[in-house]
């Protein structure tokens, strides 16, 4: 016996395509996603300048956890026609999250920001930073998020989203975490340095930037530093005892 | 582990969805089941509207030790509760999360990118950042000195406040405020076990000083410059402290008294001598304030200090 979609997929049958329409959204309605999927396939590839048809064949395929096949659909139909395309690309990029692409996702929710009141592809977008850790684009992200959205909007669209992520969360490289103390003396040791730029003659400020960077490993950069200090204050205390340490610690290396 | 998970990811992406999920069901059920494996399962449950299941299947993180929990675990299960309206639930979560893992890069951001319930009330600093910080810093106490020199030179320090507290301005990650707030209490938690040194109480004391003061609470500082002066009632930084704030006669001596005594131990402190004559005037006593100038710049008339004080006076 035939089955319905093999009677769909040969050209010479009698179904008009209004038909196999109507009859392939039903078998969506009723989850009978194989037999829609057959006559969204023909239908596309009849008329391949109807977005519309891309669309509802690119959610059956991504129902069907065909997530490439999905992605493939919703990019036809955002570059079928301007009146869909905004909805195309965020099912686009939603498609590309699910597929553990945030990458991918990122730049097709980018594509549609001509259209700044967007809420959604920045919702997306801050989703995609905090996956792939991109601070920049997060706080631009949050920023423009918070001009068009209430909080409740914001927090629910970023929870659902974070969820499409999770293949992508689960699958990255955790960064190890910092030593605090480190990162501490690091921010320490840039702002002392900038503070003696404007401040050459004041020695406890080459000597403690000499401090941070022995701490930090970088014994010749803070040996300069210190020896600044002592240019300026020979009877420093504390900048002699950290000259003589930081010569034992250039012998030992 | 993360190979198997990729792998079933793959496998989902490409049409075998039922079958992966029927695979990490299985391995749900097994000891050696990452976290990984039980995210996706979780987000293709939630993806499908079955809320239950997924906080279900992400149950484990609550019945774990703190320190045996995955941040990114505890970011799936708040999406889901968050997903299916269980506020107080999210909450408890959210604030577990800070406590727990807020030292790790992002999860601070992620907290407030997604506005989670309770953001508001958590403390600008993560309790495991402050652990963290003080364990470092009991082992190299000294430090303490130079960090605080250069919160000093950043180039603005406002006092702390809560994470969303500045709601609808851009929150930068690396704000003036958090450092000095996660140092301070750092420190303390530092100083509890260091009160049989002296000499590292009293230079604790004076950090904890200046940084209050650094974030414009003027109590704190006056209250660690009393602290630390009834250690060591000569110590110059903290009568310095002590003469930047009011006096409060319930923590100790006015700052002048203090002021007095450490210049009379340390004649050749010209910013104690410069510090006690701003006092003075600013206390209404002028006409001290103008006779220790003059007998400063007759004795050492070329001082830069003495002259930028006799502008100031006479401004």
């Amino acid at each position: 016996m035939t089955t319905f979609s093999e009677t769909v997929q040969n050209p010479a049958n009698t179904i008009d395509d209004a038909l196999r329409l109507e009859s392939a959204r039903r078998f969506v309605r009723e989850e009978r996603l194989a037999d829609a999927e057959a006559l969204y396939a023909g239908l596309c590839e009849r008329r391949p300048g109807d977005a519309t048809l891309w669309i509802e064949a690119g959610r059956v395929a991504e129902s069907r956890g065909q997530g490439d096949l999905a992605a493939r659909r919703f990019a036809r139909a955002a570059s079928a026609d301007g009146k869909h395309r905004g909805e195309a690309t965020h099912l686009l990029a939603v498609t590309h999250l699910r597929n553990g692409q945030p990458h991918r996702a990122a730049r097709a929710w980018h594509r549609s920001l001509p259209d700044r009141a967007s809420a959604k592809a920045w919702a997306g977008l801050l989703v995609c930073a905090m996956v792939e850790g991109r601070p920049r684009l997060r706080r631009r992200a949050l920023r423009e998020l918070r001009l068009h959205t209430s909080r409740r909007e914001r927090r629910r669209m970023v929870a659902e989203l974070w969820l499409d992520a999770a293949p992508s969360v689960a699958l990255r490289d955790t960064a190890p975490t910092a030593s605090p103390l480190q990162t501490l003396l690091a921010q320490t040791a840039r702002t002392l340095a900038e503070a003696a730029e404007r401040h050459p003659r004041r020695a406890d400020v080459h000597h403690h930037r000499a401090v941070c960077e022995a701490k930090l490993g970088r014994v010749e950069d803070a040996i300069a530093s210190n020896r600044l200090a002592l240019r300026i204050n020979h009877a420093y205390t504390d900048a002699t005892r950290l000259k003589l340490r930081l010569a034992r610690l250039r012998q030992a290396a | 582990m993360n190979a198997r998970v990729r792998a079933l990811v793959e496998r989902a992406r490409t049409g075998d969805t039922a079958g992966v999920e029927l695979e990490l069901h299985e391995w749900t059920r097994q000891d050696d089941c990452p976290p990984a494996a039980r995210i996706v399962l979780a987000a293709m449950l939630s993806r499908r509207g079955e809320l239950d299941a997924a906080t279900r299947v992400l149950r484990f993180v609550h019945e774990q030790a703190d320190h045996d929990t995955d941040p990114d675990a505890l970011r799936t299960r708040l999406a889901v509760l968050v997903g299916a309206g269980l506020t107080d639930t999210a909450r408890r979560v959210t604030e577990r999360l800070y406590r727990v893992h807020g030292h790790r890069p992002g999860v601070r951001d992620w907290i407030e990118a997604a506005e989670l319930p309770g953001a508001e009330k958590l403390p600008d600093v993560s309790p495991a950042a402050v652990e963290r910080l003080a364990a470092e810093l009991a082992d190299d106490v000294d430090v303490v000195r130079t960090l605080v020199v250069g919160m000093k030179h950043r180039p603005e320090a406002r006092p702390a406040t809560t994470l969303t507290e500045r709601q609808g301005h851009e929150l930068q990650p690396d704000a003036a405020t958090r450092p000095i707030a996660l140092l301070r209490a750092a420190i303390e938690r530092v100083q509890e076990g260091c009160a049989h040194d002296t000499r590292q109480y009293v230079m604790l004391c004076t950090a904890l000083a200046e940084l209050a003061l650094l974030a414009q609470d003027e109590s704190d500082a006056r209250r660690w410059a009393h602290r630390g002066l009834k250690v060591d009632p000569y110590c110059a930084s903290l009568a310095l402290v002590l003469a930047s704030c009011d006096d409060d006669a319930r923590l100790g001596p006015p700052a002048r008294q203090a002021l007095a005594r450490v210049a009379r131990q340390h004649p050749g402190y010209p910013d104690v001598r410069a510090a006690m004559i701003r006092r003075a005037f600013a206390d209404g006593r002028v006409d001290s304030a103008r006779r220790r100038l003059s007998a400063w710049l007759r004795r050492d008339p070329g001082s830069p200090l003495a002259n930028q004080l006799q502008q100031e006076l006479a401004a």
